[in-house]
């Protein structure tokens, strides 16, 4: 069984995020890791391959340091990388689902291909769709549970209020992985020794016939979040605090 | 981002821009361990340590360990960190890979050991014990006895223990009572108590070996007739399985200060039955065998005390940023003065550079007896190992016993910058404190350790490794004197460097004198001022590393070498003439301490 792991380079989910500039952030000062999502795709993938025997290679585009990364994913137990380089910090995910796929075709179909429900620094969630529209692959999102029988996949995802819906799709597809899925693994001593070794292969974005700058949408500006105003106190007996409180949701708030 | 435990940037700056950790990978041994391999292990053991890890420590202290039906229960959080710890190969580091060890260089197991330990040093305490048992059979054990034990050993599939201490032999070990009988199938039959034992029992493995210092019918009194031997929990199998119960129970567990997390017992050896050890390595030479886990402990000891005191400062940094409380000093006149966090306040500030400079003093101190381990291994001829190996042996009681202590003090100083909060359970700095403080006391008290450095290590091979390191010294303090701002500074030091050499031959000829006790009672006092220089050299070479890079560093750089460059300023130009003073309170061979009649001490 031949999987893709489809894994993006993401600033750590603690890290301190200095913007530089309109649309920029300062990237050489924070730490980036596998997108939290990615990886109960990559852990789903490695534990099928080592049942089931096969390969997992992980797909990256993104800027140089991602290579790192891909170590980390490698350590993880994929057996070799694929990276697609680009120069800017963020990508059109349409231009982002075009690299991945022009990478795929010329490394050979695979049997399944992982991404994550989406990645945690811009939170698109466009790419696996983009992807298998690209690829004319069927895709299901979100998924929290997987049972591979020979062609087909059977899946489980959260639809809300604790419903789930269950789903079948032929292979090769495309299945978007969210939490629930497994718990992804530590990385092993000597996984770690080995992951050095293993190969990633290099290709500049533009090399795949794609102009990085040339995406469907364009990110205009980064703004942090504008840090919540402080919590009031309500002060009285429960009445008058009751009464203050429906004061504050009714003329403040608008919310009642 | 907040950080934990440990500051990366700085143990970055240890392995990568002090002791260019990744020119070991020049060498065939190290060859797999470039840059790229080397910040790849200490990230995946960051995070190890602080997601799984971490978060068991405050669970090991509430909660602590219990003994029911004879059985101990570690906290049941320690279940799933062990399995990982050990599913990842993390229990022997730096053990040849020939007996399932990792060939990791040992300055790159301190940085590892640094973040596995600040996470929860109870919880370490069993694996750490479990490969110090191991590498006794590494090194003693017969071929049948590595194949037996050592991968059950090395995977962490076993625990393992150091049985030494006995009610009657504590510090004397050579008092001990436990006895071993010869059988006819060439074991032993084992008999005795003995208490105190780390991980003595616990459930996290499917069987424990204890290697035992034990005297065989017949052998001399004193530590010339102990042997070791290994004893297991359950006997094994002949297919290598555990089997039967050994007879070996545990009939207490400990009430302490601190370290809950780790079970200290009381086990009695054959009281209800035959229980079966077998000798490792030769008879006799048991105490000989035993240093080797011993010394390996001093060094893990030092590091554990290193670790709490590494976490209580990066708590009190992440603390002072946070906590607004007071004004300026400068705006407290105003009419409508705004609060500011605590480490703008002066005495607060003062606190953290102590805290910062003993951290990361001992942090140089711990890496670079790694690597002098390395070292060892790579040297090309017998002089140039022995030189090294001297090294170790010299700054082995230094690490343990100074490491511990002062890591102590940083944890006092972790608690007071929270104020109240720090006393409270609510926080992590009194937990560290009160576990830290057996770091001074066990693997031979650091009054042991002092008498080990002054009775042993100072005058070994006629001086010579004390020269040595003097000799390093000077090498640092000639490259501080090339780099105009550093020459003050260099100078300080050089004052500092020269003194404690007298003083070391002062305590050597007053060891040597009829004022032994004299001298003997300086000891822990001469291991205080030798570990301060220590640390002052340290503090030097990093500036001497940091000052010529301000200029041209990167802009998250900048502040991290003013850091070092101030740092080292602080520690020799603040702290330093304190030592000097000690040392002028040490060459007056502390007369009243043996003066003073027994009777006196309470009138």
């Amino acid at each position: 069984m031949k999987i893709f792991v489809c894994i993006k380079h993401v600033p750590d989910t603690a890290a301190n995020i200095k913007l530089v500039g309109d649309n920029g952030f300062e990237d050489s000062e924070c730490k980036f890791i596998v997108n939290p999502y990615d990886e109960y795709g990559l852990e789903e993938a490695v534990s099928l391959v080592e049942k089931e025997g096969g390969e997992v290679v992980v797909v990256t585009v993104g800027k140089g340091a991602a290579t790192a990364t891909l170590r980390s994913a490698m350590a993880m137990g994929a057996a070799r990388a694929i990276h697609v380089q680009t120069q800017g910090q963020f990508l059109d995910s349409t231009l982002t689902a075009k690299a991945l796929k022009a990478a795929m075709d010329q490394d050979g179909a695979a049997d399944l291909i992982f991404t994550g429900k989406g990645s945690v620094d811009t939170e698109g969630a466009q790419t696996q769709y983009r992807l298998a529209a690209a690829m004319g692959l069927p895709v299901v999102n979100e998924v929290s549970r997987l049972t591979i029988d020979g062609q087909k996949a059977t899946m489980e995802k959260e639809i809300g209020g604790g419903e789930r819906e269950v789903l079948e799709m032929p292979l090769p597809g495309i299945i978007g992985a969210t939490k629930g899925l497994n718990e992804p693994r530590y990385p092993k001593f000597p996984d770690i020794m080995k992951a050095k070794k293993k190969k990633i292969q290099e290709m500049a974005i533009g090399d795949l016939g794609i102009d990085e700058n040339a995406g469907a949408s364009q990110l205009v500006k980064l703004e942090a979040v504008p840090e919540r105003s402080g919590a009031k106190m309500l002060e009285g007996s429960v009445q008058e605090q009751v009464a203050q409180l429906i004061k504050v949701l009714r003329e403040d708030e608008k919310i009642i | 981002m907040a950080q934990h435990i440990a500051d990366r940037r700085d143990q970055d700056f240890v392995l990568h821009e002090m002791l260019n950790l990744a020119d070991l990978s020049k060498h065939e041994r190290f060859e797999d361990f470039n840059k790229k391999t080397i910040d790849m292990v200490i990230t995946e053991a960051r995070n190890l340590a602080i997601k799984e890890i971490l978060p068991t420590q405050a669970e090991g202290d509430e909660v602590g360990c219990i003994l029911k039906d004879g059985q101990v229960h570690v906290p049941e959080g320690f279940h799933k960190p062990y399995r990982l710890f050990c599913e990842g190969e993390w229990v022997a580091m730096c053990d040849d890979p020939e007996y399932g060890g990792q060939g990791m260089p040992k300055a790159l197991a301190m940085a590892a050991g640094e973040m596995f330990t600040g996470a929860n040093c109870s919880f370490m305490m069993y694996p750490g014990l479990t490969h110090g048992a191991g590498k006794l059979v590494e090194e003693f054990g017969t071929d049948a006895q590595k194949k037996t034990y050592l991968a059950n050993l090395y995977t962490g599939k076993w625990g393992g223990t150091m049985c030494l201490t006995e009610p009657e032999a504590g510090s004397d070990v050579g008092a001990l009572s436990t006895t071993a009988v010869r059988n006819d199938d060439g074991t032993f039959s084992i008999t005795g108590n003995k208490i105190f034992i780390s991980g003595g029992d616990q459930d996290l493995t499917e069987n424990i070996v204890h290697p035992v210092l034990a005297r065989i019918e017949g052998a001399p009194a004193g530590t010339k007739g102990i042997s070791l031997f290994l004893v297991p929990k359950y006997k094994i199998n002949e297919d290598g399985t555990p089997g039967e119960p050994n007879n070996v129970e545990c009939t207490g567990i400990e009430k302490k200060m601190g370290i809950h997390g780790n079970t200290t017992a009381s086990l009695s050896f054959g009281a209800k039955g035959t229980c079966i050890g077998e000798l490792l390595g030769e008879e006799n030479k048991g105490m000989k065998a035993m240093f080797v886990m011993m010394n390996e402990a001093r060094l893990g000891t030092g590091m554990q005390g290193f670790g709490f005191a590494t976490a209580s400062y990066i708590n009190a940094v992440n603390y002072a940023k946070e906590r607004v409380q007071g004004t300026d000093l400068l705006k407290m006149f105003d009419k409508n003065p705004q609060s500011v966090s605590i480490i703008k306040h002066p005495d607060v500030r003062r606190q953290l550079i102590s805290m910062k400079a003993y951290v990361e003093g001992m942090r140089t101190l711990l890496y670079y007896t790694g690597l002098l381990f390395d070292k060892v291994n790579l040297a090309e001829d017998e002089k140039e190992k022995a030189r090294y190996k001297g090294l170790i042996e010299l700054l082995t009681p230094i690490l343990k016993a100074y490491c511990t202590d002062r890591s102590f003090e940083v944890c006092a100083q972790g608690i007071q910058v929270y104020g109240g909060y720090g006393y409270i359970r609510e926080y992590p700095q009194e937990q560290l404190l009160r576990d830290c403080k057996i770091t001074s006391i066990y693997e031979g008290t650091n009054g042991i350790q002092a008498m080990d450095l002054l009775g042993r290590k100072l005058g070994m091979n006629k001086g010579k490794p004390f020269m040595d390191l003097l000799g390093e010294m000077n090498k640092t303090m000639a490259a501080a004197k090339e780099i105009e701002t550093l020459v003050p500074m260099a100078e300080k030091f050089e004052t500092a460097v020269n003194r404690l050499g007298e003083v070391a031959m002062h305590m050597g000829m007053t060891a040597m004198s009829e004022q032994v006790l004299n001298a003997f009672a300086a000891a822990h006092p001469f291991l205080d001022v030798t570990g301060d220089v220590v640390m002052a050299w340290f503090h030097l070479w990093r500036a001497v590393v940091a000052a010529p890079k301000i200029e041209k560093a990167k802009k998250k750089d900048v502040a991290y070498y003013q850091g070092q460059v101030s740092t080292a300023d602080y520690f020799i130009t603040c702290q330093l003439p304190t030592t000097l003073g000690k040392m002028n309170g040490l060459t007056t061979n502390y007369t009243p301490v043996m003066e003073m009649p027994e009777a006196a001490f309470i009138g």
